[in-house]
């Protein structure tokens, strides 16, 4: 039950709502304080795109009462009463207009013991370069086996306006649940895209220009169905790996679990042709994580060589060997009319140096290449010392990308279209619910400090129970709704063959 | 002859007031087992996260009530008086024949007899706070029930509930106009009310579908009419259901009394539906004082483990020759935290008697694995195991406790913090949440816990052990409990087998043995001795006889001693008490 000094600390912050509310504005005769404030989630040097939504925070000092005041190169701008800092989306619109390529201030006024106290103000640059309008992503509980409810959902930048793309509450009889997984698209258009849909009525859910189709990738012969996809930047034609994939547990430390591949190919799908040809299945490799370069001359992937200790990992030896299999980042040239893979390239051999490379992506704009890196294995979510790199295409030099990695994990990565934004998945905040930070990446190649996709109530993210998975960017929103996307999942597969 | 009615109306309002009485009594632990099983938060994100499928509300208001299971005896008060309630309105409108007023107690007895007769279902519940939401929903549909029947409002009335209610109240909302239309179609005297019960029973069919088109994409199409049931934990559990068929049905039957009609002929339709209805009500009676004993023990164990309490748990444990293996991890637990485990381990009365586990109880012991990973110092089982638990059933505080305990061992505090701020959203929980805010970032303070300072300590004995999903993993809270498959090392294998002897479970000891046997044919000699020990406690003659050829006469134990292979490998590991 509530106690006596929660109703007094509801009184108190009433009182002070009330004598806020009888001033206007700043507080006149505020004293300065050379510390930042404690806030929550922390903006300060971060860079900002100009039409991203009204950054929220809460001020975690304690404080009997808040004002902040966010302020354009101008001086113009606005202020917001309480610890929970919601500026309203108009003000927000206009001090975005004045502030472009130029820094908005943000200081905050505290009432501590009836006095009020500015603090240190902290900056945000606001970049003219604008982010894609979308992004869509699954939000599910950082599971290991049993899932839960589950969705496909796709946010709009501008604002916060969530909606959910596909969800497995829409399918679930009481008892199993679908694992709805690996959604993709096509060049940033939500027109040709696909998901999968796993256990009940499973399959590929592809849609191509309004047409859906659910498709069985698991040709005769293939040792999985397809995972993890990439479309073709321009051609009708998606790129899979193929994953036999085990989850292990460990009983002591903070990382929770390990999760290997056994077995993995790279396979092309023709859905024009419900046809699947390999592109890379060396018995002796474990190749994974396909994505097209932005020209759609090449694919890159990821790729553990044939030695004594990949050899080891496909036994179920696994348990000795785990920590020594290590990924190199392979390309394969494309020719786009015959359809066929060159032979294929190192781009980086991570293994030589104890390291290992995965989810590479290339800027769609500039010539580097993105990737997450850790001292093995593949799944790097689980890896606490994974961490972003970028490689300079030009030169083959890479570099970590300090200014986003921190101590805890960073992993999947999204350019957006302009290149110069860029998405990732980062546990930096618990260790263990995954959340989404956007970092400026400037024309002359400098990542600069990310800040957390803002969400309208500050503390959404601290109560939330699930992790946000595989961010993408997308200029449209998604035309189809959850009820069409819901009838082709209940129909039939088609099966695709080699 | 006219006082005859009211004597057996008071008889059967005493005989509810002695339920409830017999429920205070012996069933605290059970009600407080909904409570900690169970997840109120206290903000509107769950709200929102479920206004897209229909009884969003009765859910929400079923899992606020639900906290007060954490006060047993309030919590059977408030049941009492819903159920009171239910009875009254019952009594009011539905059965307004003096003569046959007793029927009014069987719905709600039956609906109490459903939320204490689930048992072992109580662990596995999906739907959040049926010992709540179903009472809540049937009273409900009586409440709408009354609207309906009110004299304001056209013939459209129905549909107008239908549209309110539904969202609201989902399948309830569904069962008042079931009632609605019954009870007008036997009213008579009245010119409309074939074109009332008509559009009754379309609202409660189209409406549904309706707003399904309209609003309700986390809606299964399939289950559309049955959304505030808990048919997720029902399906294909009739034994444990019908008593809520029956409270259900029920109204619908008595909806068939006609209404203050003299006439003779509908006195003879009055008895029938009195008597048919008794005949569905009255055997369910039956299992009022069935109690299933090893169930309530293991509540009262678990709520002396949350205590610390290791003497209550042992004293729980102790109390028949009667077990469960979930007891007997329990009671191990407890030997151990008390420093006696390997002396005492197969002293006891039942220590001779293997427990042989089948599937439908595997699934069921691991609904307690994160009580015995916890309490055994394997934290990082415990927390995997509250969050598979948590996900394959339904949130619950309880499992969010462990997590939150298991973040703060492994020093995982930004994690802890968070399952801390979520068990602190709920009003009756602000204490625990204080307790364990002050050890965020305080390694000193939580070695010097009472409670998490021997888990820390455990915890550091822990070995790398892997557990491969599809094998051990699913099928083992392997510390105390089984598994039923092999792994990948012989260490792995010997702790199981240890683990399995701890527990009795002489199949799974044999399977493990035989994996090792398989995979590593060089085994040490102790494993054999301990098979020897294990046949020998099993004090199986032909067992003992086969075991002895299998191994042959190198492998030698003496058959009186009681330092068997468990108490060896325990005492390799976990001699001193914590």
């Amino acid at each position: 039950m509530p106690s006596l000094s929660d109703i007094k600390s509801l009184l108190s912050v009433f009182a002070s709502v009330a004598v806020i509310s009888c001033t206007s504005g700043i507080p006149d005769a505020a004293l300065q304080d050379g510390s930042l404030p404690l806030v929550s989630p922390e903006y300060a040097g971060t860079t900002i795109p100009c039409n991203i939504a009204p950054l929220t925070f809460t001020v975690v000092d304690d404080a009997e009462a808040c004002i902040t005041r966010f302020s354009s190169p101008s001086g113009s701008g606005f202020s917001v009463r309480g610890k929970d800092v919601t500026p309203k989306k108009a003000q927000w619109r206009k001090l975005m207009a004045e502030s472009e390529d130029a820094d908005v201030t943000v200081t905050v006024y505290e009432k501590k013991s009836g006095k009020w106290t500015g603090k240190q103000p902290f900056r945000i640059s606001v970049s003219s370069d604008p982010i894609d309008a979308y992004i869509s992503y699954r939000l599910i509980e950082p599971t290991y086996e049993i899932s839960g409810d589950m969705a496909i959902c796709q946010r709009r930048l501008s604002d916060y306006r969530e909606k959910e793309i596909y969800s497995n509450k829409m399918d679930f009889d009481g008892t199993s649940r679908q694992c709805i997984n690996c959604h993709s698209y096509q060049a940033y258009g939500t027109s040709n895209m696909q998901f999968h849909v796993r256990q009940r009525d499973g399959g590929t859910i592809i849609f191509r220009d309004g047409k859906a189709q659910k498709v069985n990738l698991k040709a005769e012969g293939m040792l999985s169905a397809g995972v993890y996809p990439s479309w073709h930047p321009s051609e009708p034609l998606i790129a899979y790996s193929l994953n036999s994939t085990k989850q292990y547990f460990f009983a002591e430390g903070k990382q929770a679990a390990e999760v290997i591949d056994s077995f993995s190919d790279v396979v092309l799908y023709d859905p024009d042709r419900q046809a699947v040809s390999i592109v890379s299945n060396d018995p002796d490799d474990l190749e994974s994580f396909p994505y097209w370069a932005p020209d759609g001359k090449s694919l890159y992937y990821c790729c553990a060589s044939t030695d004594s200790v990949a050899r080891a990992a496909k036994t179920n030896a696994i348990s000795n060997a785990y920590d020594q299999v290590r990924y190199n980042i392979i390309k394969r040239s494309f020719d786009t009319a015959a359809k066929t893979f060159g032979p294929a390239e190192t781009v980086l051999d991570a293994a030589s140096e104890g390291m290992s490379a995965t989810l590479p992506r290339p800027s769609p704009v500039e010539p580097y290449l993105m990737f997450t890196m850790a001292p093995f294995g593949n799944f790097h979510i689980w890896h606490k010392d994974s961490d972003l790199y970028l490689m300079d295409l030009r030169t083959g030099e890479y570099r970590s990308l300090d200014a986003l990695n921190s101590s805890d994990v960073e992993s999947y990565h999204s350019w957006s279209s302009n290149g110069r934004w860029i998405i990732f998945s980062s546990r930096r905040d618990d260790g263990r619910y995954t959340r989404f930070y956007i970092a400026y990446f400037s024309r002359d190649g400098i990542a600069h400090k990310p800040f957390i996709l803002p969400q309208a109530d500050p503390g959404h993210d601290r109560r939330l129970f699930k992790s946000y998975n595989i961010p993408e960017f997308m200029t449209e929103p998604v035309p189809y709704t959850p009820k069409q996307i819901l009838k082709t999942v209940k129909g039939d597969a088609v099966k695709a063959h080699m | 002859m006219k006082s005859f009615p009211r004597i057996v109306n008071c008889a059967c309002y005493a005989a509810v007031a002695a339920v409830a009485v017999y429920l205070t009594a012996h069933y605290s632990a059970y009600v407080y087992k909904f409570h900690a099983l169970s997840m109120f938060e206290g903000s509107w994100d769950w709200f929102a996260a479920h206004f897209d499928r229909p009884a969003a509300l009765l859910t929400w208001c079923g899992r606020l009530f639900t906290q007060i299971c954490c006060r047993p005896a309030l919590a059977i008060v408030l049941l009492m008086l819903l159920l009171a309630a239910t009875v009254w309105l019952i009594r009011r409108y539905i059965v307004c024949d003096k003569r046959f007023g007793a029927l009014s107690v069987f719905p709600a007895t039956l609906m109490l007899l459903f939320v204490m007769r689930l048992g072992y279902n109580v662990y596995t519940l999906k739907s959040d706070a049926l010992i709540f939401t179903q009472p809540l929903g049937l009273l409900c549909a009586l409440c709408l029930f009354r609207l309906l029947i009110s004299s304001r409002g056209g013939i459209f009335k129905p549909l107008f509930v239908a549209v309110i209610g539904f969202p609201l109240s989902g399948f309830y909302s569904l069962l008042a106009l079931l009632m609605f239309s019954f009870r007008t179609l036997v009213r008579g005297g009245d010119n409309k009310r074939f074109a009332a019960a008509a559009v009754s029973l379309a609202s409660a069919a189209a409406v549904p579908y309706l707003w399904y088109l309209a609003a309700f994409n986390g809606a299964n199409q399939a289950y559309l009419w049955l959304y505030g049931l808990p048919y997720p934990d029902l399906s294909g559990l009739w034994g444990v259901a019908w008593p809520l068929v029956a409270a259900l049905a029920l109204p619908l039957l008595l909806c068939l009394i006609p209404f203050r009609n003299k006439e003779h002929s509908s006195r003879w339709l009055s008895a029938a539906v009195a008597v048919f209805s008794a005949a569905v009500a009255i055997p369910a009676l039956y299992i009022l004082p069935c109690r299933d004993s090893l169930l309530h023990r293991q509540l009262k164990a678990e709520r002396c483990i949350e205590a610390g309490d290791w003497d209550g748990v042992l004293k729980q444990t102790a109390l028949s020759d009667v077990t469960n293996d979930i007891l007997v991890a329990y009671r191990n637990i407890a030997l151990f935290r008390k420093g006696q485990l390997v002396e005492k381990c197969c002293s006891y009365s039942f220590d001779c008697v293997p427990v042989y586990v089948n599937g439908n109880q595997m699934v069921s012991s691991r609904l307690a694995g994160p009580t015995i990973f916890f309490h055994s110092g394997l934290v990082n089982f415990a927390s995997r195991w509250a969050f598979e638990l948590n996900l394959g059933n339904a949130y619950a505080l309880e499992r969010i406790k462990y997590l939150a305990k298991c973040a703060l061992v492994n020093g995982e505090y930004g994690l802890a913090s968070k399952y801390i701020d979520a068990v602190g959203r709920n009003s009756f929980q602000h204490s625990w949440a204080r307790r364990y805010r002050a050890l965020l970032s305080n390694p000193e303070s939580i070695s010097d816990d009472p409670e998490l300072a021997p888990i820390l300590k455990i915890n550091r004995y822990s070995q790398k052990f892997w557990l491969a999903s599809d094998k051990a993993a699913n099928n083992v809270p392997a510390f105390y409990l089984y598994m039923d498959t092999a792994c990948d090392t012989p260490e792995f294998l010997e702790w199981a087998m240890a683990t399995a002897m701890m527990t009795k479970t002489q199949n799974h000891f044999e399977d493990l043995y035989s994996a090792y046997a398989a995979a590593f044919p060089d085994m040490p000699e102790s494993v054999r001795q301990a098979r020897l020990i294990f046949a020998v406690v099993s004090e199986d003659s032909q067992r003992i006889d086969a075991v002895r050829e299998d191994l042959g006469d190198s492998v030698k134990i003496d058959p009186d001693d009681r330092l068997n292979y468990a108490h060896y490998y325990y005492q390799k590991r976990y001699a001193e008490p914590f």
